[in-house]
């Protein structure tokens, strides 16, 4: 039971305990994607509310070390600001916690080499991440021309790093370490399976790519500024189609109107970034329910992927409302987080999915009782692992 | 007990020589309290002319949004708390449809022709979490001075709309950054990210004749050498449009060229 390791005389034979199921180190990963996740919806909420630069000095907080910093300071802006700093913080201790233990893991257990790397990967990842954050603070007043893409590059890492954590509390989970079979009754049922699992796996890929791309037109246009740049939804300044050049543009702002938001001068381009964001949406989700419809007939019944499924086409309902609402509320910082929070449980999601129908054969249903799953998929387990699996 | 008595009178008299010295030379021109005159600009020399004018607007006006979310900084609450809630100054209008914060200037006419420079300080302060003036308008090279009279943190994060320098500082109460603008620009942007809704513009031009409306929404800008020239205006909402790109005026020695410039106002957008 050290460091809450299964016991291995239930389940495992002692050849392939070093590849057996860890609870606490999968509870640990867990963990450290339920905190990544509100660091990331800190994140979003900094640049909602405008206050990135609340605190002006990158690496430090008003001249203080960052856990030093006073807290009747922490006001207005610069509470959301250090707030998200000091989760990141956190954040980079967890993932060295995660990266030890994936150490120890492989070197004194026997665990997976592939996944201690991958734990040393993130790490550098995290480390990055926190230095582009603290760069993009600095590239403010030293080098502007830089500030807006590394501004992009920290907000879509951010989210890039999220679904690494996915990935690793997946490879450590309990359906990864006992992937449980099922034999085809025959030929052409095999090769139906067959057929069936190459489509899912190529859709699951699909949106992985189509969402990341969003991630991006997101992350540009929260960070050029272009929330608003068509004020209007679902119809562009009144048509179907925005703008296309810049007089036309001044002419439609005119046409419709001002309110307090109306100190923005907009450039076509600024409008441009807005709208492949809303035409890419359309096709994210084709993409998604064309996945969602391929997962039902591949398998409906295994939790797994049914559960995480039927989230998905939850908070792409929700996703695709709130992305509307941001326009109506003229921008509300709080829905404008919401969107980019969803977003990222999305993406998160589909990252779980993309994994999981790699792991879950068609016609596999889930054990109700987990030792037993355990103790019955042991074999197949074995074999797998025999294999190089 | 003599020369404690004397003192007053005698910094008032230097004070009033300074103001009397700085008004023929040129630089910021005072109202009678002491505050720099905005919606005056140019220096003033014999033998000069100048353009008086009135910013109008045409069009429905839209309410004024209060400023909400002061609470996240309690000074600021506090500071407005027994005072009229503070509106949005994105457009403030001025008295008998007038619009505030337009900044006019010489877009024309003045080459060729010695260009005076300001060197008294600009100044913009943090009032109650509130930048004043909303507009500043400022030449090339003349210092500029920003103030926190709060007593609270401030940063001020200057963007730049052309090539100036960016910059992002923190401010305790006292403390004064001095700053000068090397390139002519309109619409640099001052942002206090601690309080999002602090916002103030500013405008930098290569020639002290410009001015920025206030309250009654009239401009003048003063010592223009006779001849022709032409002017513009600026307000930060972009859709607010002047009914001419540029006004021509002729301005002779001693003479004073009146300009009446009319915004038509879009409609107002209820969200």
């Amino acid at each position: 039971m050290m460091l809450g390791y299964m016991d291995k005389d239930r389940t495992q034979p002692d050849s392939i305990v070093g590849n057996a199921y860890r609870t606490w180190l999968h509870r640990f990963a867990c963990l450290l994607v339920v905190a990544t996740f509100v660091l990331v919806a800190s994140g979003g909420n900094v640049t909602s509310r405008d206050v990135g630069l609340a605190v002006p000095d990158g690496f430090t907080v008003f001249g203080h070390f960052l856990w030093a910093f006073p807290y009747e300071e922490w006001k207005g802006g610069i509470f959301h600001e250090h707030i998200h700093r000091l989760k990141g913080s956190v954040i980079g201790l967890l993932t060295i916690g995660l990266c030890v233990w994936l150490w120890v893991d492989y070197l004194r257990f026997h665990g997976r080499r592939w996944l201690a790397w991958f734990g040393t990967g993130m790490l550098f990842l995290v480390i990055l991440q926190g230095v582009m954050g603290g760069l993009r603070v600095e590239f403010h007043n030293h080098a502007p021309h830089l500030e807006t893409p590394f501004r992009v590059l920290h907000g879509v890492t951010g989210q890039l790093f999220f679904c690494t954590t996915v990935v690793a509390a997946a490879a450590l989970s309990r359906l990864w370490m006992l992937r449980p079979q099922v034999t085809a009754d025959d030929a052409q049922q095999a090769s139906q399976m067959v057929r069936a699992g190459r489509a899912v796996r190529l859709l699951s890929i699909g949106v992985l790519a189509v969402l990341f791309l969003q991630l991006v037109l997101g992350a540009v246009m929260r960070h050029t500024e272009s929330g608003l740049a068509i004020p209007d939804f679902p119809t562009s300044y009144g048509n179907i189609l925005p703008p296309m050049t810049q007089g036309a543009l001044d002419e439609a702002m005119f046409q419709h109107g001002y309110d307090d938001n109306s100190a923005m001068a907009y450039t076509v381009g600024q409008v441009h970034v807005h709208f492949a964001h809303r035409v890419w949406a359309i096709v994210v989700t084709g993409v998604i329910l064309a996945f969602l419809t391929a997962l039902m007939k591949y398998n409906s019944t295994h939790p797994a992927l049914r559960r995480p499924a039927a989230m998905m086409l939850a908070l792409l309902i929700q996703q695709l409302g709130l992305g509307s609402a941001v326009i109506w509320t003229g921008r509300h910082h709080d829905v404008a987080t919401a969107h980019q929070a969803i977003g990222a449980v999305i993406l998160a999601l589909a990252t779980l999915l993309a994994i999981r129908v790699r792991l879950v054969e068609p016609g596999c249903k889930a054990e109700r009782e987990p030792h037993r799953a355990t103790v019955a998929a042991a074999p197949a387990a074995a074999q797998l692992r025999g294999a190089g699996a | 007990m003599i020369a404690r008595r004397n003192v007053p009178w005698v910094r008032l008299a230097l004070a009033g020589a300074a103001v009397a010295l700085t008004l023929p030379f040129g630089g910021t021109i005072l109202a009678q309290d002491n505050k720099p005159k905005l919606n005056v600009g140019g220096v003033e020399k014999a033998g000069t002319g100048s353009i008086k004018g009135i910013v109008k607007v045409v069009g429905e006006k839209r309410n004024r949004a209060p400023i909400r979310n002061m609470n996240v900084d309690a000074f600021c609450a506090q500071y407005w708390r027994d005072k009229e809630q503070p509106l949005s100054d994105t457009y403030v209008w001025g008295d008998n449809d007038t619009l505030q914060n337009v900044v006019v200037y010489v877009s024309k006419g003045l080459e060729g022709k010695e260009i005076p420079q300001l060197d008294k300080a600009a100044i913009i302060d943090q009032v109650g979490c509130i930048y004043t003036p909303h507009v500043l308008a400022v030449q090339t090279k003349q210092p500029v001075e920003i103030h926190n009279s709060d007593n609270t943190m401030h940063n001020v994060n200057f963007s730049s709309s052309g090539k100036n320098n960016p910059f992002n500082e923190a401010m305790v109460k006292g403390v004064v950054l001095k700053k000068t603008f090397t390139e002519a620009e309109l619409g640099g942007n001052f942002k206090c990210n601690v309080h999002p809704w602090m916002g103030a513009r500013l405008a930098v031009f290569d020639h002290p004749y410009f001015a920025v409306t206030q309250q009654d929404g009239t401009f003048e800008i003063r010592g223009l050498p006779p001849g022709e020239y032409e002017i513009s205006t600026w307000h930060e909402v972009s859709v607010f449009k002047s009914d001419q790109p540029s006004y021509k005026v002729t301005v002779s020695a001693d003479g004073v060229a009146e300009v009446t410039v009319t915004y038509n106002l879009p409609q107002p957008r209820n969200r």
